[in-house]
């Protein structure tokens, strides 16, 4: 169980923990639609590395807008969570 | 199109939210026009962005013994402190073809008549990326109105706070800071971070309200009327059954 945060430079606050192999993202980001956040959280899997996660997180945030981190933030905040 | 303006009413902040989604199923369903209504919160009360953890957020046990309550907004963002006497809140629905597939440009657009009611009092406001209102520039810069907005089933809905007064010490005694050590640090930054109306201009709560409705009438041109009977019942319900509801407001 561990927990990383980041301030995004100009941007916002995101924060990823992770409890019994489950990830959850918070932060006072904006996505559109809101809905993503469930598969933002899906992507994030131990298994991955940095750039296998951007790669899926992207690919669900074609779907909409994330305002205020990005899917390389999510990623590096995940991996450090991990850690 | 012609614009409902409602005019300032305090509620419960379940009933803030709940009147927020209320009117955004009115417009959609065509029942109710386009809409900006100014309101205040009462009990004061905390909100928190729609991602944010509550707990990480919320000192929850300080907030129950001052009768603060807490509800989670549907909009991102950040959490903020709603002083009954602090503050004036808007909320603007509307279809969103009527303004930019930008976000960024559509927060802009929407956050103008804040800063020619602020220009009002002599305040010179300026629209600063992502969702703030500053007063003064670079390092100096003070933030006077936060906002937030979502899209849903085709309705944008943008919602924000303009400080009237603030109260830091109170604010911080309700949130949650994540290093405890640096709390008197933290608090005496946010002091030089965020201004308000009554530091520059000898105004009321009143009158920044009246300010605020002048404003939004110029620039979204329409009529001042009430909530509908209907909106009013579906308020109530949605305030009860899920903005008042322990797992809406502790989903994350």
């Amino acid at each position: 169980m561990g927990f990383a945060v980041r301030k995004v430079p100009g941007g916002k606050l995101v924060r990823v923990d992770v409890a019994e192999g489950k990830a959850v993202i918070t932060g006072d980001f904006f996505l559109y639609p809101e809905e993503l956040i469930k598969a933002l959280e899906a992507c994030l899997s131990p298994k991955l590395g940095k750039e296998e996660l951007v790669t899926f997180l992207d690919a669900v945030l074609a779907q909409g807008e994330l305002i205020g981190c990005s899917a390389e933030d999510i990623a590096e905040v995940y991996l450090e969570a991990l850690r | 199109m012609t614009w409902r303006h409602i005019p300032f009413q305090s509620f419960d902040a379940f009933t803030n939210m709940a009147i927020d989604e209320a009117i955004m199923e009115a417009v959609r369903e065509g029942r109710s026009p386009p809409t900006i209504r100014l309101y205040g919160w009462s009990p004061s009360a905390v909100s928190i962005g729609f991602f944010q953890g509550l707990r990480n957020e919320v000192d929850v046990g300080a907030c129950q013994e001052a009768g603060v309550t807490v509800v989670r907004r549907i909009t991102g963002g950040g959490a903020v402190y709603h002083d009954k006497e602090g503050e004036v809140t808007y909320s603007l629905i509307a279809p969103e073809g009527m303004f930019p597939k930008n976000i960024i440009e559509s927060y802009r657009g929407i956050c103008q008549p804040i800063i020619d009611a602020l220009a009002d009092f002599g305040i010179a406001a300026a629209f600063q990326p992502i969702n703030d209102i500053i007063v003064g520039e670079g390092l100096n810069a003070r933030k006077i109105s936060g906002n937030a907005q979502t899209r849903r089933g085709g309705i944008l809905l943008q919602h924000g706070t303009i400080l009237w007064d603030v109260d830091v010490d109170r604010m911080f005694s309700l949130l949650k800071v994540s290093d405890e050590k640096m709390r008197d640090k933290l608090v005496h930054s946010v002091k030089k971070r965020v201004t308000c109306v009554k530091e520059y201009y000898t105004a009321s709560q009143a009158e920044l309200s009246r300010s605020l409705s002048k404003a939004f009438a110029a620039a979204f041109p329409g009529e001042e009327r009430d909530y509908s009977a209907e909106e009013h019942a579906r308020a109530n319900t949605l305030a009860r059954q899920k903005y008042g509801a322990a797992d809406w407001n502790g989903q994350r």
